[in-house]
């Protein structure tokens, strides 16, 4: 059987900015750290490859340790999205109209109703800012768009006959929902799931924003934004690389979630 | 006089070909009949005609209405004849029309967007054709929105729709296959009462041979996007001269060799048997008001038998089916399989007694489990080791005439027939005593269905089934069952012996039911 295309391309260009944050543990070009007054904001060249930024630091080496940052806080958040709401989805679909749907839903528009930044504020308000609490945070505000789109898509397959024929099977509503609807929803999932991790880079960048997220002097990609927001006149390519690789990390994510769909559906298979 | 003159005309999408060298003419006032199963292009005729072809069709040949070459036509020159002079009703009313505005508005916004009338005048002649079409201002004003209405009205609406200009051609793709059989006659009327009285022509396509054979003056029978035989109704279907056509009749008045083996021994008792639904509160502090959809509906069916259920869309079957099915708590009354009560929470022992085979071979199977897997589902009810389910899938597979290889494929490789063939498999494996057959051959060709029914007959001959068979077709229901129950409204309203209630039935609804039912004029089969 043969990968398609787009899983490829999708893998390897993940895989490069994954590789690029591995790589960092064990080695960057400069020290993350390491600042150099004296060459405060040089243009990219031989000796630094991306340029320095404001406190004449690398920036590929910021880029790299950064890396590690978003990535890791995005793909948890969402990891804690996914564990949290596709489950609660699953069970709002299968006791369709009852009081535990009516819970889980109503609770969920209550978490909607407040900005994800406020929740993010209050949960680091009271534990303290940082990295995990971010992830805690933004993971949080996840489980709600996961489990909506999770009943939304199991509820139309629940009127289906291959549902009845497993309730005549006598399966359960456990059962049917991870044998028969969790696999026919796996495309929505897949795509909100490259969505909210886009937003989850977007969200840690937010926080570390506001002093909320990632501690200085730990960079990650969405600091490094925000840092070259005031140099933008000036420096433009600080926001350019940080920039790129978030949209180029997003995309390589969207291409491997279009991919997994292809090879995960039956129809769409090649011989 | 000739209106439409089709020569030739052939259609490909992409490589494969659709249509090959279709000819056909249809005169003013006449009804034309394009008979044939699915896919054979029919309904592709059609949207060659208005030119709504899908994506990536390629259309060649002529066609001419009065003399101008459709095909040849610009969209905006079609967009202007679209309605206006050739007018086209759908298969399925309930998605025809639009939830969001009132019937007078729909109608006459045909009139209004050709610039044939003000929006003042449009809503008068809407009025008037809504009258024709048999909603009369009493009890269907103008302000009325389609959910008010029963699948019946709403084709009714969309035949004003489409008769609003007084269109030279009318296109009927399918216009009563999703409608009941007593609507059915109503619509058809209509439609015949409209050709004569506008002088238009119909051009009527049905896979139902019954229903041209009651509508069409001429008739074309299509197999694979070419015309094979064609010629005024009552010949074409007297001499049969085409093997196709032949084929059709016999399967579409196929009568399965069955032998009657049922026994004195009760197998499934229905006691007084009530099924309500809460309907949503009028206002937050009412009480939910309640549907009956099964009052008191009470039969037994016996071992080895072969039970027909028989009614019109809303008359509560599917609602019984899913309790005998035990998947809905009953609200009174009581159902018994081999002597233990049906419902949601009975053990799986009792459960594996009564598996169903539904009518949409489409929808019946999870697309991404492979037929091996689907086959083997109701082994949740009776645990067997993996070994012996491989064996009894490859049984059950050859059972219904697939090769043992077919476990390995997936669903979607399969046709209709053959879907069929492994929901019934699928129903067989672990041998239940009843199997609840919901509409299953109702989706289904008329070749394919005589051969599922052959299969039904000789497997029930061979493991002794009993058969539950719920269907809104009669011809069907009198072709592979012993006894019928006609349920009307919740209640069942004649039962007996298949035969006496066919020849004849005592009660109006069933008499209305029979005289409804489209049939081949007896004169014309034998021979």
């Amino acid at each position: 059987m043969r990968l398609p295309l787009t899983l490829i391309l999708g893998a390897a260009l993940t895989a490069f900015f994954l590789g690029l944050a591995l790589v960092s543990f064990v080695w960057t070009p400069y020290p993350m750290a390491a600042m150099d007054i004296a060459a405060k904001l040089t243009p990219p060249g031989p000796a630094h490859w991306l340029g320095t930024d404001t406190y004449g630091r690398d920036v590929l080496s910021q880029l790299m340790v950064g890396g590690r940052t978003s990535i890791a806080v995005a793909l948890v958040a969402m990891g804690i999205g996914i564990s949290g709401g596709v489950p609660l989805g699953l069970w709002a679909a299968a006791r369709r109209g009852s009081l535990v749907d009516e819970v889980i839903m109503r609770g969920n528009d209550l978490i909607f109703a407040f900005p994800s930044l406020v929740i993010a504020i209050l949960i680091t308000a009271i534990l303290g800012p940082g990295a995990f609490n971010a992830i805690l945070a933004i993971g949080i505000f996840n489980i709600p768009v996961f489990a909506r789109v999770t009943r939304g898509g199991a509820l139309s397959l629940w009127t289906l006959d291959y549902i009845r024929a497993a309730q005549v099977a006598g399966k359960g509503g456990a059962r049917i929902s991870a044998e028969h609807v969790l696999p026919n929803i796996a495309n929505l999932l897949i795509v909100q799931g490259t969505i909210q991790f886009s937003l989850g880079i977007l969200a840690e960048a937010g926080l570390s924003y506001v002093g909320l997220g990632a501690q200085p002097p730990t960079p990650s990609w969405g600091r490094m934004l925000a840092d070259s927001q005031t140099m933008i006149y000036t420096a433009p390519l600080l926001a350019v690389f940080p920039g790129l690789a978030i949209v180029a990390t997003v995309l390589g994510l969207n291409l491997i979630g279009d991919g997994l769909r292809d090879l995960l559906d039956p129809r769409l298979r090649r011989k | 006089m000739t209106l439409l003159s089709v020569r030739d005309l052939s259609l490909q999408i992409g490589r494969t070909p659709i249509l090959q060298g279709v000819s056909f003419d249809v005169a003013r006032g006449e009804v034309f009949g394009l008979v044939g199963e699915s896919g054979s292009g029919k309904s592709m005729t059609a949207l060659a005609l208005m030119q709504l072809l899908p994506h990536g069709a390629l259309a060649a040949g002529r066609a001419d209405l009065d003399g101008t070459d459709l095909l040849s036509l610009s969209e905006r020159r079609m967009c202007a004849l679209r309605g206006n002079e050739i007018g086209m009703i759908f298969q399925e009313p309930m998605t025809a029309l639009n939830p969001m505005r009132t019937i007078g508005d729909q109608v006459a916004e045909t009139l209004v967007i050709h610039g044939a009338a003000t929006r003042r005048e449009a809503l008068r002649v809407a009025r008037e054709k809504l009258d024709r079409v048999g909603l009369t201002a009493g009890r269907f004003p103008l302000t009325r929105f389609p959910h008010e209405l029963s699948g019946g009205q709403r084709q009714r609406v969309c035949i004003a729709m489409a008769v609003a200009l007084r269109p030279k051609l009318l296109i009927a793709d399918e216009p009563t296959t999703a409608l009941d059989v007593t609507t059915q006659a109503g619509i058809l009327d209509l439609l015949k009462g409209l050709v004569a009285e506008e002088d238009m022509a119909l051009m009527l396509i049905t896979h139902d041979l019954a229903v041209v054979a009651g509508v069409a003056d001429h008739v074309a029978v299509m197999e694979r996007g070419r015309i094979v035989e064609a010629g005024r109704t009552e010949a074409v279907f007297r001499t049969r001269a085409h093997d196709y056509t032949r084929r059709l009749f016999a399967a579409s008045s196929h009568q399965p060799d069955r032998a009657a083996q049922a026994t004195e021994a009760p197998l499934l008792q229905v006691r007084a048997a009530r099924r309500d639904y809460l309907l949503p509160r009028p206002s937050p502090f009412a009480a939910s008001p309640k549907l009956t959809a099964v009052k008191d509906v009470s039969f037994t069916l016996h071992a080895g038998e072969s039970l027909g259920l028989v009614g019109e869309s809303g008359c509560g079957k599917s609602t019984l089916t899913r309790a005998i099915l035990g998947l809905d708590p009953l609200q009174g009354g009581e159902i018994l399989l081999k002597g233990a009560p049906v419902g949601p929470n009975m053990p799986r022992a009792q459960r594996a007694g009564v598996q169903v085979v539904f009518q949409d071979p489409y929808g019946s199977f999870d697309p991404r489990h492979k037929v091996a897997r689907l086959v083997a589902e109701p082994f949740h009810l009776a645990p067997a080791p993996q070994a012996e389910q491989r064996d009894r899938v490859a049984e059950a597979l050859a059972a219904v005439g697939l090769a043992s290889a077919d476990a390995d494929k997936y669903i979607h490789e399969f046709s209709g027939g053959q879907r069929q063939r492994i929901a019934i498999a699928r129903a067989l494996i672990i041998r239940p005593e009843l199997i609840v057959l919901d509409e299953a051959v109702s989706a289904l060709d008329v070749r394919v269905r005589a051969q599922i029914l052959d299969l039904l007959a000789d497997l029930q001959g061979r493991f002794g089934l009993s058969y539950l068979f719920i269907s809104h077709d009669l011809s069907v229901v009198r072709a592979v069952t012993d006894r019928v129950l006609v349920m009307r409204a919740g209640e069942i309203v004649e039962e007996g012996r298949t035969e006496a209630v066919f020849n004849a039935p005592t009660h109006p609804y069933t008499r209305a039911l029979l005289s409804a039912t489209p049939r081949i004029p007896e004169g014309w089969i034998d021979g």
